[in-house]
């Protein structure tokens, strides 16, 4: 079993489920720049963003199993790969070039065409006109208590002393997928071609020189903030330390993840006459405690007076925080311009381990 | 009009065209660029790690955008190069600072943005010319050299054009692969030097947005994004900005943050209803009885914005009761003018002729002293002596709403609930600012000028339109100056400009003038009437069960009309076959209604099709020759959002093009 080396200062992802538009921005600028489609990676999305309630992906994710009940380690079972889906490839040779254009049609000749990353996009719950959904973003949650780590036989699974990312040694791995199962997220992938675990690596090469995230970075709905938890100046800190409207998904799961979520408000209830249900929540509170755990009636109640607050004319600090004037504050000290960097004088190697 | 001419004429003109051409490969260079050559590097992998760190380097660092796409947005992106490849791109730290207490415009740039590196390699590239071999459909292409690919696409021009005239060849180029910038420019001069027929695009993709030329005679009315964030209202109606406008849709849930209700008017609950403190649902295109109960509410509870109603509208207006049309000063005098208005100024009890109006000298609306009456009923005597009643616009307009479109009857209409339509009337009114974000997909609907209208009337009520944070937002366009000239499109003569300098303003005719002369010249010819003559279209937009029957007539009936009149110009004339369609990136066979009828009744009468695309799309299978063209990354051009933006991007070339 791994062992677990607590670390210095915790880095820590914030979504506002109020700005996320679940474009996919994020899932592709992580795609693009880390799994790619690279033989073994070619279903890999280290980020992504999914519509609730949903399956998910992999499907139905949430009730697979894995982390901390009663102290113990649960180890829960892996996606299979229809679960995951994805990986497409088309007939393109044959359709466009291949002289059959008038009788072949395109369809899936590899991966799985049963499911996907995103495949029950804006479905969502309830019924019309009182159905309702939201958009998730997940990464790896780069846990204070990772199960993965805990899980791994072969101890290749460790926390950055200085920032506590959670990152798999692919030398050490050796593919037993404990990690996978142990993981309650489900967010850890296996390469079947290279016979290793691989998952968010935290952008740890950007983050080495001073540069946030890709998926915080390249977010146009301005909805992602990064930093230390420990950091007073950082968005982070505040919203999650110092306003509590920012806070874990499936806190159950027992892995004290570091991704953080300001909860979704929507648009009142209608009732059966057609008139408005002033006093209801369209988005069942039931649900969304079954999310957030009961952290989330405060951070809603929070959240609802502070735009009272606004609507009277009255200032807020949360609110300024999250409207975020300058996107700069959204990367806490990670606020480097990546273009900056020329790699003739600058190290490739990061000072850091 | 089409030119008939000869085989030499011919080629001088395009040879023309061709010099024209060569400006679309102006460098426009970006004085940030970093230049350096990077040298060979052994990658050194110490480690899995290393693989990661490895991954995460580039020789150089491009300012490109995507300027050639069909997309508002004009964002910049950093292309990040390694090995001669756009490896992949990231939104760049690129703007000035916020404006006016808003957020920035940080970080600008969508999914579609963050991929194109990798679609630019796809298996759908286009990387050398293609000539079809067999039947067109058939998938099957030989690979051309340039120089063959232009002889035979220009010998076959040259040939139409001699037997057929210049008109039976067409070109579309849609909206797809224009940027108004440079290259746009080039390739419509071009064009234009041919004398073509030239497929309009607006039209082709049904974005001009009727209801705001009926009203105030012009389109454009939407502001830079970032004053969204001013706005204390913000009513989404009929769009769906959180799918449609990505890099902006922050400054929606950042208004709110800030103070103002969101209200989102959607049949369904869409990925913007969901961020709405108010969703309200009506019945598909039951918008403008919506509209016109939200303003019965705005009018019988007297929450509408007085003096600007009052100097901004034509409610004041006198309308004669006997025939409804406008009091006009022609009803008093023999020569008087017919487009010169009244109103009845309450301080002299009296008539008084309407400032501002097209007849009057004077561009202002200012009322100076006079106090127009907004309600009542006149007698007034005209030149031949008779008495006639007059009423102001208001009081019809009152008087329907009260008798058709209580919030009660607008209700049944829409399926509403009336409390509901008072709730955002009454909303929307007492709003310090509130917009209405419509966007262009509030052009696309049956009767849709109905819709439009009925926003521009609560925006007037209100008086938000012209505010900050505040009016309807559809549509904007502006082009860069110096573009007309480029492209040879709108030729404004030394004459005309002294005489816009003397009379200050333009004349709104002038301007149709104008316009309706450089259409002609250039034979621009709108889509669908040209579908119907030319492509089959005949077959179903003349099918009486297509129409609802408000006009009075099918839409064939009202075409066929407009065409005997010559309301509508269609280039090649009916009579004459196009026999050549020449489409700029376009994908008309996705985008035209019905394609499988263009493929019926148009393909057989070409006599070459050929497309400049980047990418293999559905209507570059049924093409005989394909010309690859260049990708986002692979030219210099500029890039901007008309006046969405505060700026433009100019791009630089990032790599080579492929193939």
């Amino acid at each position: 079993m791994g062992t677990l080396t607590q670390s210095q200062r915790q880095l820590a992802w914030v979504f506002d489920l109020n700005k996320c538009i679940g474009c996919q921005t994020c899932s592709v600028a992580c795609k693009v720049l880390w799994p790619g489609e690279d033989p073994g990676t070619e279903t890999m999305w280290w980020m992504t963003v999914n519509t609730q309630p949903g399956r998910g992906m992999p499907r139905d994710w949430e009730s697979m199993g894995g982390g901390y009940a009663d102290g113990k380690l649960q180890l829960g079972r892996r996606p299979s790969a229809e679960e995951i889906g994805g990986g497409w490839d088309f007939n393109y040779d044959e359709v466009l070039r291949g002289g059959r254009g008038r009788d072949a049609y395109l369809h899936v000749t590899s991966g799985n065409s049963t499911w996907g990353m995103n495949w029950d996009e804006d479905e969502g719950g309830g019924r019309y006109p009182n159905s309702y959904f939201f958009y998730l973003p997940r990464l790896c949650a780069h846990c204070t208590r990772p199960a993965c780590v805990e899980a791994c036989p072969h101890d290749a699974i460790f926390k950055r002393e200085d920032d506590g990312l959670v990152l798999i040694n692919e030398t050490s791995c050796r593919g037993d997928g404990a990690c996978i199962e142990a993981c309650p997220y489900k967010k850890i992938d296996f390469n079947a071609l290279r016979g290793v675990s691989q998952k968010c690596i935290g952008c740890f090469p950007r983050i080495d020189h001073g540069v946030a995230p890709a998926c915080v970075r390249q977010c146009p709905g301005r909805a992602a903030f990064v930093g230390f938890l420990d950091d007073e100046s950082s968005a982070v800190h505040k919203l999650v330390r110092q306003w509590n409207v920012a806070i874990p998904l499936h806190p159950e799961f027992g892995v004290e993840p570091n991704v953080y979520y300001v909860p979704p408000l929507a648009p009142g209830p209608i009732k059966p006459d057609g008139s408005l249900d002033e006093n209801g929540s369209r988005i069942p509170l039931e649900y969304l405690e079954s999310q957030f755990g009961a952290a989330v009636h405060t951070a809603l109640a929070t959240l609802k007076a502070e735009l009272d607050k606004r609507r009277r004319g009255e200032s807020s600090q949360l609110l300024d925080t999250l409207i975020l004037y300058q996107w700069k504050e959204a990367l806490g000290h990670l606020e480097r311009d990546p273009a900056d960097i020329d790699w003739r004088s600058e190290a490739t190697k990061g000072g850091r381990s | 009009m089409s030119t008939n001419i000869t085989r030499r004429g011919f080629l001088k003109a395009s040879g023309a065209g061709v010099a024209v051409l060569a400006l679309s490969s102006f460098h426009l260079s970006h004085g940030a660029a970093p230049a350096y050559a990077a040298a060979p590097k052994a990658v050194e992998y110490q480690g899995w790690k290393d693989v990661f760190r490895q991954k995460w380097t580039w020789d150089s660092v491009a300012h490109c955008s995507h300027t050639r796409a069909n997309c508002i947005s004009a964002c910049a992106w950093n292309v990040y190069v390694k090995d001669g490849i756009a490896w992949r791109e990231e939104q760049a730290q690129a703007y000035n600072e916020a404006r006016g207490g808003a957020p920035d415009f940080f970080p600008r740039g969508c999914q579609k943005g963050a991929s194109y590196s990798d679609l630019m390699a796809a298996p759908t590239r286009l990387r050398y010319p293609l000539q079809r071999v067999g039947e067109r459909g058939g998938g099957k292409w030989k690979r051309i050299g340039w120089d063959e690919a232009l002889s035979t696409i220009a010998d076959k021009m040259i040939d139409i054009a001699v037997e057929h005239g210049s008109e039976a060849i067409v070109y579309d180029q849609g909206t797809t692969n224009i940027d108004f910038g440079p290259g746009t420019a080039a390739e419509l001069r071009m064009v234009h030097l041919m004398r073509v027929s030239h497929i309009e695009d607006w039209a082709g993709v049904g974005d001009m947005p009727m209801g705001c030329v009926q009203t105030w005679g012009m389109f454009n009315c939407e502001g830079t994004t970032d004053d969204w964030f001013n706005s204390d209202c913000i009513v989404v109606w009929s769009g769906n900005p959180v799918y449609t406008r990505i890099p902006e849709m922050h400054f929606m849930t950042e208004a709110r943050y800030k103070g103002a209700k969101l209200i989102v008017i959607a049949p369904d609950l869409n990925a913007t209803s969901i961020h709405a403190d108010l969703w309200i649902n009506p019945r598909v295109e039951s918008d403008p009885a919506l509209g016109l109960s939200m303003a019965q509410v705005m009018i019988s509870e007297d929450l509408i914005d007085h003096d600007y109603v009052r100097e901004q509208s034509d409610l004041p207006f006198l309308v004669r009761k006997d025939n409804g049309r406008f009091l006009r000063e022609s009803d008093f005098k023999r020569k008087g003018r017919d487009n010169a208005f009244y109103l009845w100024d309450e301080n002299k009890s009296k008539v008084v002729l309407a400032p501002g109006t097209e007849g009057m000298r004077k561009a202002s609306l200012a009322l100076g002293s006079i106090k127009p009456a907004l309600e009542g009923s006149f007698s007034v005597k005209l030149a031949d002596g008779s008495l006639v009643e007059v009423e102001t616009v208001f009081s019809v307009l009152r008087r329907d709403l009260d008798r058709d479109y209580t919030p009660e009857k607008a209700a049944e209409i829409s399926g509403v609930h009336p409390a509901v339509i008072r709730r955002a009337a009454r909303e929307i009114a007492a709003a310090g600012s509130a917009m209405i974000f419509a966007s262009w997909g509030a052009c696309k609907h049956y009767h849709s000028d109905l819709m439009h209208r009925t926003m521009a009337l609560l925006m007037a009520l209100t008086g938000n339109q012209g505010k900050s944070g505040g009016g309807l937002r559809m549509a904007a366009w502006w082009q860069i100056s110096g573009f007309e000239q480029l492209g040879g499109v709108y030729e404004i003569k030394w004459w005309q400009n002294a005489l816009l300098k003397f009379i200050g303003r333009p004349p709104v005719r002038e301007i149709e003038k104008l316009i309706t002369q450089h259409s002609d010249a250039d034979m621009f010819t709108p889509l669908m009437p040209w579908l119907y003559v030319h492509a089959g279209y005949d077959k179903t937009m003349g099918k009486a069960e297509y129409n609802d029957g408000i006009p009075g007539m099918s839409t064939g009936e009202a075409l066929d009309k407009s065409l005997e009149r010559g309301w509508v110009p269609v280039y090649p004339r009916p009579g004459v076959d196009p026999k050549m369609l020449f489409f700029s990136a376009p994908n008309p066979l996705r985008r035209w209604p019905t394609p499988q009828v263009a493929r019926e009744h148009l393909w057989p009468k070409l006599d070459l099709i050929v497309n400049v695309n980047f990418r293999m799309s559905t209507t570059s299978r049924w093409c005989d020759i394909l010309l690859p063209a260049a990708g986002y990354y692979e030219k210099a051009s500029i890039k901007y959002a008309q006046n969405y933006l505060p700026y433009l991007v100019i791009a630089d070339k990032a790599v080579e093009p492929l193939g």
